[in-house]
């Protein structure tokens, strides 16, 4: 829509907000700079969580199939939430226009828990239409019941936020927090492109 | 940003613009869109984002309800 709210006359169906349809619950929207595109996150029923590459006019499958249309799903669902690719130089290189997507899991589990708590690192392939890699990326390693949930670059790093609160190492609950994830920068500034045994990587002298 | 509430009985989803001068606390809010089918569980109004086109783009979840998707 416009920022006014009315319908833009090219709108994939005249008279129609619709841009696109067949979601579930589209909990997180990124903007991805290098081909101009909308990501979502969506959550699945009781399974195929999954991420989604946005283009006007399409269905991506809901009722009936979280797959349809997806760069990627995960089968045992982890409740991703916020997303947000690595694209304004916050982290190294080597980071650049990797998808950061934050998992929240199960709703109110203490401790690690057996799905998500995690925030995780994908690079998508050239086409995005398949996921080239995954890592974790960070993990959540306490006792208390938080999980991440918002997440976003800002110009000097990786912000998230906590849901539910943890639980400090004397006892005590806390509230939700925000962090930030950012580079040592100096470091980074000593580390030079070099080739070890088999690949070129970004490294300590 | 997006919101939910409740008129005459009814959950309902909008999205509303607003301002902070000192980002403590909201000095203005405007109603872009409202009346959007919702419920009081999850799923409702999500990410709220504008694009490289300078539109508004608005993420609605199916209020828990897969049928409605």
């Amino acid at each position: 829509m416009e920022l006014d709210g009315s319908i833009p006359w090219d709108n994939p169906n005249p008279g129609s907000l619709v841009y696109a349809k067949g979601f579930r619950n589209p909990f997180g929207a990124a903007w991805r700079k290098s081909d101009l595109s909308l990501y979502i996150a969506g959550n699945g029923p009781d399974v195929d969580d999954r991420i989604a590459k946005v283009r006007p006019y399409e269905n991506y499958g809901c009722p009936g199939t979280m797959r349809h249309n997806s760069v990627f799903w995960w089968h045992h669902t982890q409740a991703p939430t916020a997303l947000d690719f690595m694209q304004d130089e916050q982290f190294p290189p080597d980071f650049n226009d990797d998808l950061f997507v934050a998992l929240f899991g199960e709703a109110y589990e203490e401790g690690m828990g057996v799905k998500g708590k995690k925030i995780v690192k994908m690079r998508l392939n050239a086409d995005a239409t398949a996921v080239k890699s995954y890592d974790d990326f960070i993990a959540y390693v306490g006792s208390g019941p938080a999980s991440p949930c918002g997440l976003k670059f800002g110009p000097d790093g990786l912000y998230f936020t906590d849901l539910h609160g943890d639980i400090t190492e004397s006892g005590d609950r806390t509230g939700g927090n925000v962090f930030r994830v950012w580079p040592d920068k100096e470091r980074i500034g000593k580390m030079r492109r070099k080739i070890n045994r088999y690949v070129e990587i970004w490294s300590e002298p | 940003m997006s919101l939910f509430y409740e008129d005459n009985g009814e959950i309902k989803g909008k999205m509303v613009r607003t301002n902070s001068l000192d980002g403590l606390k909201m000095d203005s809010m405007e109603v872009i869109l409202d009346g959007i089918p919702s419920t009081t569980r999850a799923h409702q109004v999500q990410a709220v984002s504008i694009g490289f086109d300078g539109k508004l783009y608005l993420n609605v979840a199916d209020g828990g309800e897969w049928e409605k998707a």
